[in-house]
């Protein structure tokens, strides 16, 4: 009776342990460690901000010039039916064409 | 400086108002992370987490709840991915250890000795930090906030984000999970 009546005021008393205890002190230069770490956050943004910028203004070139050769090639194939009618037309009328003309 | 003009100045950036900020609350937060985290420099480390969330965030702060409790539930939320982290580093250097590699050792949290704590009391509060290491996050939260900062259940409520209701409770079963695992202790001792 008297082992479990001490084994229950240990546990309150531990329980109760952290009553009246003192805060303890964070870092005298927290604040500047804070600033350095928010300096080091900053400047990983603008590196990333930098690469993202060039990562955009590499996809805007590939685009623009592969939309350039597919125009390109697009506007060749006009021309060669364009060629190819007016050859026709030329045949079934008789009349001779050089490509000079065209 | 009142909380309004505080939060006007955090948002439109001044300097002075963050140094302020981090000066009022450095301590509080400081505590309530050692709850969490009983290793000094683990618990620095997060305080300075807390401070730089804070920053980022401050804009998004709309001032439905107390700026304390915003930072307190910052505080408790970074200390809670920071245990699991720990678990989870711990799981895969055990696993490490398996094929005869050496894993990171985090540092032992075992003994530690809250620094504010009275120095007769300084050997039950160790296995009081101990027990409290097996606590589920919830209790563990109610409890530190309301032992280490003294917050009221109302306060609890709101930084958890949970009924008092809900708090009285998580409070009740953390006392008597504790009071398991200290009774286990001091009879096996």
């Amino acid at each position: 009776m008297k082992s479990n009546e001490n084994l229950q005021s240990k546990i309150d008393e531990a329980l109760n342990s952290l009553d009246g205890y003192n805060r303890a002190e964070a870092n005298h230069f927290l604040y500047e460690k804070i600033q350095y770490r928010l300096s080091i956050f900053k400047k990983e943004s603008a590196m990333y901000n930098k690469w993202l910028v060039r990562l955009v203004c590499m996809v805007i070139v590939l685009l623009a010039v592969n939309i350039y050769y597919i125009s390109g090639f697009t506007g060749n194939k006009n021309n060669s039916t364009k060629v190819s009618g007016l050859e026709a037309f030329a045949q079934e009328y008789n009349i001779e064409t050089t490509g000079e003309d065209i | 400086m009142n909380e309004q003009q505080l939060l006007y100045a955090l948002q439109h950036g001044q300097e002075p108002a963050f140094r302020f900020l981090v000066d009022r609350y450095k301590d509080r937060l400081y505590n309530t992370i050692l709850g969490f985290i009983p290793v000094e420099e683990d618990a620095e480390d997060i305080l300075q987490d807390v401070f730089v969330k804070v920053f980022e965030n401050i804009d998004n702060f709309k001032g439905e709840s107390l700026l304390s409790t915003w930072m307190y539930r910052i505080a408790v939320t970074q200390s809670l991915d920071a245990i699991r982290k720990k678990k989870s580093k711990k799981r895969d250097a055990t696993i490490l250890s398996w094929f005869g590699m050496q894993g990171i050792v985090e540092k032992s949290s075992i003994e530690f000795v809250h620094p504010g704590v009275l120095a007769e009391k300084k050997e039950m509060a160790i296995q009081l930090f101990k027990a409290m290491q097996q606590l589920t996050d919830n209790q563990k939260a109610a409890f530190v906030l309301q032992k280490i900062e003294g917050l009221t259940q109302q306060e609890i409520a709101e930084v958890l984000k949970l009924s008092v209701g809900a708090i009285e409770s998580l409070l009740s079963r953390a006392k008597e999970n504790l009071r398991k695992i200290l009774s286990t202790y001091y009879y096996e001792k």
